[in-house]
């Protein structure tokens, strides 16, 4: 419902606009569209070229060509907060100046409208102004990971192994006596009814027994989850917390057979999980299951693909509520502030001070004996602590204010360190990113790195780089990079921006027509997000991660149910080299790419590109021309709802959509997202494929006038993947959005050709992701590009009045 | 220990944002309004293992406990000051059948009445047991409070511990919000000092590093451009806009200083008498804001192995409780461990006593009720007859200075005099059987 949903949000004109979008979104569309061919966008809007006309034969040579001046004629700019109506009475009554009559009427109305939307309104100003660096503060997951680490740091830190599933011991004994353990395991996941015999019958001969699972959860997305036991009888289940349970169901009683439990989690982290069992004498029957709810609304058995045996230390998420970040230009970012965010900072403050308080001894590493002799650990936590989150060193006058004033006439140690933790979480040193616009030091580049690859503080090697001086050298900025990137931080952030990427971070609550496509149920879908996820880690954790490979792979990964219904033969080896149940049901599937080829065709993002009962050129076509190709569409003039498939029954989804869209107005930008959706009408509205359609054969074929204004024709997935790999547009804006998941800030002040040299990079270097990672921390580290004023003057005469950006509004 | 979870959950009910603030004065002005009415409370204090009988119930019956001539037997002996106060209810049985030994059915079914759900706990007799069927008294009683704006309160009840196990089953849980839904004492007296004034003390905090703030804000401002600088202008805005609200918050806060705590007691059976005294102070405090009119404090669990070092007992209480009546050795053990009991008790009696009735006429045991009872009437034969039932000060407006003998009444008739007696006038309570003849009358 692409055009439904953003011509209700935003009506074409200019007054409006400046209402509902905010002026900071515009600010980076005019930056990008810098290098586009002016022509090849402007041709397309057809309104304000007349008016631009105009403009330039009677207006430009006093008012300069945008509005800026001329000196000895007009100098000052002409900006202001008149509306349209206004301005075309005024130019009719007074303008050009030697004759009014020149321009009156439509003439009138049309420069108006022209000049209010290229340069006059404070939109159009905010648009027109280049890009810069901006103060921000910690996005809500960056202020979550922060804490999480600052937190960590104080404890151990493992790397996770490929190992999934869960340690299990036995015991023949209902109290988990470890003299009386039987036999121990590593199991995929817990969901066993073993009925009256138990799981180890020659083993376990007391009518009683018990069982321990141990090891972590790695939680897969941010958010509250609802964890499930079933049994028949007795268990406990601690999770991120090991000395309160989640769930204590050790007493069975009545007809209670499933608990629930809720917690917050952060996703792409483990967190300890331990669950206990025991049967009693009088339990006929034993079973328990393991199962959660995911924050995206899923509910199944939890997979040994989110179990490992080893163990991690508790991590503390902080669980206060925060707005929302600003999205507004297709990432998030912490440019703006709200009286909700701060006082979301105090609540979190308290928690986590609280939280930390009521764990001094174990954080700051010391007994509870004699508290005197504490006092010079706690202060050292205290110092460390702190250093950690404003990641650079204390100079002696802030240490005074920050730590040990706090330790004087203080009633006790837990006074004291909450109170230095406030003061730190508060503090604007903690909350904001580059808090120094004039000079970039050490200590500035290792917080740019660790933000833009984990999203969170530097560690201490990165500090002590910083300490050094040493990581102002380029060689070991870089070297630093590689080593951060080996870490499970930055392939969580990797795999989460290729989510970003394909728009596929939301595929909750797909549903299809139940009689068109009665298989497509929740299961298929869960299997189609696992499938998906599989590829993208293929992808995202190879040695030489590869931009071509997401578009020309010839696999897929299809368990029993997903090659049934989508027609393919299993192969019968299962992925080799791992140990988890769920990938060795998953199998690697060759397909014939004259059919099928790379993630364009994967079944789940074509079904998230559909209606529920038909195919979408048009939601395919948009979601190409913004994520893939890093186009700006403008929002349709009206809004339409498409035509009813029962309207025209002898129609093709194509011939449906070319009927619905064949007015002029519509074919501005439908000339462009129709004829790059049609290329994938070969399959349906479930991602399977199809030969024909109503009887007629399929018409995969497709076009794409590009920003050089060559026409490329292409015909089904094949030729399309194959275009897109090879196309600079398509790179760019694959590099662009990765710069901005990375950085947060816009790619163009770090100077204007920043764009261009990254591609070249990246060709050079065989599209190398990881290598295009480390380019643009390297460039992110780099002061921001002083804006000239001949940057000023380059800036495009026209710009679409859309700023959607290539990541909203774009899902069915 | 208190997650940090449900203290988040707390502060967001009560939190720092400028929407919580009327809830806050709100309930503060409430308490005052109500000078007027009587703010009658109810504790209930459970201590283990049933008491030695012929040292614990007096002789004598109906009003003679207020003649001079009859003292109480040694393990009341601490209550003596407060005869006049105590009411003695002899006779009262907990008459619930079913599944569970009689330590679990005198445990869950103590406050709630009703039987037991077949479960998973082996006990060391009869059939295996769950939790509770029902809700407890006092959860009753503050469903009954919370709903009425008049008795509402900032928490409605809370529940104290003392030195009990890390575990939840049904030895260890007495109090029910229903159903299959035991709640867990506080036992560690920091949890519930920070349930209690952990806000207060943040909000202190929080008041004391603005400043600091104001100051880091405007250095930073100094080195960043002037666009950039317009957000922090903003944030320190809204600092200030913080402060003032802790300003004017903080004024309407607390009646009562927040109270002193000793510091560093381990949370350790040595540490008893130490942990019993915090909570009760604590529990006083909590009466003195009127956080709550309910509490309950539950004496290590039902089986409580508690070894009172401290009284020359190197035993556990209950391994104590199994010995004959013929052992005098172990007849003297349990006194003086029972003795120790009714000494918290009396200290409770005796700091209510002293403490003026805030916004009130009087002391605050006169608004008080405070019931000590016990899982069995007597450890070595486990029996539920005759559960001990000791009832000091005015809250229940019943008829004190008595000592009564009662033929053998179901406890649940009891339950229905105490929701009567705190102004919930039910008609039933727990199982509808042992209701029969309605709430005693001890008026």
């Amino acid at each position: 419902m692409v055009c439904v949903l953003v011509a209700t949000s935003v009506v074409m004109t200019a007054p409006n606009l400046s209402a509902q979008e905010p002026s900071t979104a515009e600010q980076q569309n005019s930056a990008s569209e810098k290098s586009n061919n002016e022509n090849s966008e402007s041709s397309q809007t057809v309104s304000p070229r007349e008016g631009k006309a105009i403009y330039q034969e009677l207006c430009a040579s006093c008012h300069g060509g945008v509005g800026e001046g001329v000196p000895g004629k007009f100098a000052a700019p002409l900006v202001g907060d008149r509306p349209v109506i206004d301005l075309a009475k005024l130019i009719e009554e007074t303008m050009p100046e030697e004759d009014p009559s020149r321009c009156v009427g439509e003439d009138a109305q049309k420069v108006a409208q022209y000049i209010y939307d290229e340069f006059y309104s404070e939109v159009a100003q905010a648009r027109r102004r280049p890009a810069r660096t901006e103060l921000s503060r910690l996005t809500v997951p960056q202020y979550r990971n922060a804490i999480m680490d600052l937190i960590g740091s104080f404890r151990y830190r493992s790397r996770l192994t490929p190992d999934r599933g869960l340690l299990v011991s036995y015991f023949d004994s209902r109290g988990l006596n470890p003299r009386r353990k039987a036999d121990e395991g590593i199991v995929d996941e817990v969901n066993f009814h073993w009925g009256t015999k138990g799981p180890l019958p020659e083993q376990l001969i007391n009518p009683e027994f018990a069982i321990r699972w141990d090891g972590s959860l790695i939680a897969p997305e941010t958010g509250t989850y609802d964890f499930i036991l079933r049994t028949n009888n007795g268990t406990r289940l601690w999770l991120n917390n090991n000395r309160v349970a989640l769930i204590d169901a050790w007493v069975r009683s009545g007809n209670d057979q499933e608990y629930r439990s809720s917690i917050f989690l952060v996703g792409g982290r483990p967190y300890p999980l331990r669950l206990e069992f025991f049967k009693a004498k009088e339990d006929p029957m034993s079973s328990i299951e393991l199962a959660w709810r995911l924050p995206s609304g899923r509910e199944s058995i939890i997979s040994s693909r989110f179990l490992t045996p080893q163990r991690f230390p508790e991590l503390l998420v902080p669980s206060t509520p925060f707005p929302p970040d600003d999205r507004s230009i297709g990432y998030e970012r912490g440019t703006t502030i709200s009286k909700a965010w701060e006082q979301a900072t105090t609540m979190a403050a308290i928690e986590i001070a609280d939280a930390v308080a009521q764990r001094l001894p174990e954080l700051a590493g010391f007994g509870e004996k004699d508290p005197a002799s504490d006092i010079p650990k706690v202060k050292e936590f205290a110092t460390n602590f702190v250093r950690r989150a404003i990641r650079r060193p204390l100079t002696p006058e802030e240490q005074t204010r920050w730590v040990d004033r706090h330790f004087e006439n203080s009633p006790s140690l837990e006074t004291s360190i909450k109170r230095v933790i406030l003061l730190t979480l508060k503090s604007p040193s903690f909350l904001y990113l580059d808090r120094n616009s004039s000079a970039i030091d050490a200590y500035q580049i290792a917080s740019r790195l660790s933000f833009a690859i984990w999203d969170s503080l530097p560690d201490e090697q990165l500090l002590q780089k910083a300490v050094d001086n040493e990581l102002l050298k380029p060689e070991v900025q870089r070297e630093q990079v590689w080593r951060m990137l080996r870490d499970d931080r930055a392939k969580a952030k990797l795999r989460q921006f290729v989510h970003h990427w394909l728009g596929t971070t939301h595929a909750v609550g797909l549903s299809k027509s139940k009689e068109l496509y009665p298989d497509f149920d929740e299961q298929i879908l869960a299997d189609l997000q696992t499938s998906l996820d599989l590829f993208i880690d293929d992808i995202v954790e190879s040695e030489k991660p590869d931009f071509r490979n997401f578009l020309n792979a010839d696999y897929l990964y299809l368990n029993d149910r997903l090659a049934k219904l989508y027609g393919y033969e299993l192969a019968t080896s299962p992925i080799a080299g791992t140990q988890s149940a769920e990938h060795a049901k998953y199998h690697k599937v060759s397909i014939a790419t004259d059919q099928r080829m790379g993630v364009l065709s994967h079944p789940l993002v074509l079904s998230m590109y559909s209606y529920h009962n038909a195919s979408s050129p048009i939601h395919r076509g948009v979601f190409m021309t913004r994520h893939i190709l890093g186009r700006r569409l403008k929002p349709p003039p009206e809004a339409v709802a498409p035509f009813s498939e029962d309207l025209h029954p002898g129609l093709t989804t194509r011939e449906r959509t070319i009927l619905q869209t064949r007015e002029t107005t519509c074919q501005a930008c439908h000339g462009m997202i129709n004829n790059l959706g049609f290329a994938l009408e070969q399959f349906d509205a479930i991602g399977k494929i199809r030969n024909d359609e109503k009887g007629k054969p399929i018409d995969a074929s497709g076009e794409y006038l590009q920003k050089n204004g060559t026409l490329v024709k292409f015909s089904g997935v094949k030729e399309l993947s194959t275009f897109l790999i090879n196309s600079p547009e398509a790179q760019d804006a694959f590099i662009e959005q990765l710069f901005h998941h990375l950085v947060k800030q816009p790619v163009r002040a770090y100077g204007t050709n920043t764009p261009d040299q990254l591609r070249n990079r990246f060709t050079d270097n065989s599209f190398d992701i990881r290598k295009l990672i480390v380019d643009i921390t390297e460039i992110a580290c780099r002061p921001a590009a002083k804006p000239t004023s001949a940057d000023q003057a380059n800036l495009p005469a026209v710009i679409t009045p859309n700023s959607t950006s290539p990541t909203e509004g774009s899902s069915p | 220990m208190k997650s940090y979870i449900s203290r988040r959950n707390f502060m967001q009910s009560l939190g720092l944002s400028a929407a919580s603030i009327p809830l806050w004065l709100n309930l503060q002005s409430l308490g005052f309004a109500s000078h007027a009415n009587r703010k009658q409370r109810l504790v209930i204090i459970f201590s283990p293992n049933g008491v030695v009988k012929d040292r614990f119930w007096p002789d004598h019956e109906e009003d003679e406990l207020s003649a001079d001539k009859y003292d109480f037997k040694p393990i009341l002996s601490p209550l003596s000051p407060y005869k006049q106060q105590t009411l003695v209810l002899k006779g009262v049985c907990d008459k619930i059948k079913g599944d569970g030994d009689n330590h679990m059915r005198g445990m869950g079914c103590l406050l709630t009445g009703g039987e037991l759900f077949p479960g998973n706990i082996q006990g060391g007799s009869d059939t295996p047991a769950g939790w509770a069927t029902g809700i407890s008294i006092d959860q009753e009683i503050k469903r009954h409070f919370q709903s009425r704006p008049e008795t509402q309160t900032r928490f409605g009840s809370l529940e104290f511990g003392v030195v009990v196990p890390e575990r939840a089953d049904t030895w260890t849980r007495m109090v029910y919000a229903g159903g299959n839904k035991p709640i867990a004492p506080i036992s560690d007296p920091y949890a519930m000092f920070n349930k209690l004034y952990g806000q207060t003390k943040d909000r202190e905090s929080l008041k004391s590093v603005l400043d600091d703030l104001q100051e880091d804000l405007r250095k930073i401002k100094e080195v960043v451009s002037s666009e950039d600088a317009k957000l922090l202008e903003e944030h320190a805005n809204l600092i200030r806009e913080t402060e003032m609200e802790l300003q004017n918050d903080s004024q309407s806060m607390l009646n009562h200083p927040v109270p002193e705590l000793e510091s560093g007691v381990r949370n350790d059976n040595e540490n008893m008498p130490r942990i019993s005294k915090m909570q009760i102070d604590l529990m006083v405090n909590s009466f003195i804001g009127d956080f709550s009119r309910i509490a309950t404090l539950q004496f290590t669990n039902s089986v409580g192995q508690a070894k009172m070092k401290w009284l020359g007992v190197e035993e556990g209480h209950h391994e104590l409780s199994h010995e004959p009546n013929s052992n005098a050795a172990a007849q003297d053990k349990l006194t003086k461990i029972n003795t120790w009991y009714c000494e918290q008790i009396a200290y409770l009696v005796k700091r209510l006593a002293e403490t003026p009735e805030p916004g009130g006429d009087g002391n605050m045991l006169d608004n008080t009720t405070i019931i000590w009872t016990n899982e069995l009437g007597e450890g070595n034969s486990h029996t539920l007859n005759d559960i001990p039932f000791v009832l000091i000060g005015g809250g229940l407006n019943f008829k004190m200075g008595r000592s009564l003998h009662l033929p053998r009444v179901a406890h649940n008739r009891l339950l229905l005099s105490i929701a009567h007696g705190m102004g919930h006038h039910i008609d039933r309570f727990g199982n509808p059987n042992y209701c029969g003849d309605g709430p005693l009358v001890l008026s």
